[in-house]
């Protein structure tokens, strides 16, 4: 049975100081996570372990400096595959070299329903 | 088939100076909105206006927000609204006067709770929607 999306989360995260983008995407990651329970798999008795897909695209400006298994290792329920894009925001520091970097997270929940 | 509660979206809204109660739940009730995208009503083939919506809001003085307003964010399904005492009211009336503010002009952060209830059977009649 193919697994069904039930939701999509969004979050930013910054990391104002020293240009972290691991940093910036946990935080994200964290931002979208924690403006929703689903309480789906609980009244649907569902099991997280098997029948939940979590889906994280990450967007930063230099997504290749994203440590994806970290990001990976964040979320707490599903199955969870993690890709960085080109996207978010750097905010450049025109008298330091203190550059603040955004990153945007969208988590897209799948699940096989019965 | 019985309601099952399928989500909980959480939010957080103010009113910087203008101390409207009503403003600050209507922006908590977007905030917990706007995070999420909700396609759970399609997943198990019903329509998102099938959805029975219970919004809670809190703020210290629950009697001043307008249920209605509340109500006319909901973008889709069936709303109820209630009200309870909570959020926080951030008191700087001085510094505000000095400031040129309106008196009383307050900080008040409002916390939306959203539960989200699906597969009620019948669908609504378009004229009950909420755009």
């Amino acid at each position: 049975m193919p697994a069904r999306r039930v939701i999509l989360e969004l979050g930013t995260g910054n990391d104002l100081h020293g240009g972290d983008y691991t940093k910036a995407a946990l935080r994200a990651v964290q931002d979208a996570l924690h403006h929703s329970s689903l309480t789906m798999l609980r009244t649907l008795g569902l099991n997280s372990k098997t029948g939940m897909f979590v889906d994280v695209t990450i967007g930063v400006q230099q997504p290749d400096k994203v440590d994806l298994e970290k990001v990976r290792t964040s979320l707490p329920h599903g199955i969870v595959t993690v890709k960085a894009v080109k996207g978010g925001l750097d905010v450049p520091d025109p008298e330091g070299n203190d550059i603040a970097v955004i990153a945007s997270a969208a988590v897209s929940v799948r699940l096989e329903l019965p | 088939m019985a309601l099952k509660r399928v989500a909980l979206e959480i939010g957080m809204g103010t009113d910087i100076r203008g101390g409207d109660y009503t403003k600050a739940a209507v922006r908590a009730l977007r905030d917990a909105l706007w995070h999420n995208s909700l396609t759970v009503a399609g997943a198990v083939g019903k329509s998102s206006d099938d959805m029975q919506v219970e919004v809670l809001i809190g703020v210290p003085k629950p009697d001043q927000v307008d249920k209605q307003q509340v109500l006319a964010v909901l973008p889709h399904g069936t709303g109820t609204v209630s009200v309870v005492e909570g959020g926080l009211d951030n008191c700087q009336r001085s510094r505000h006067r000095q400031d040129g503010d309106r008196p009383g002009g307050r900080h008040r952060p409002a916390r939306s709770l959203r539960e989200v209830t699906n597969a009620r059977q019948t669908r609504h009649p378009r004229a009950r929607h909420r755009q």
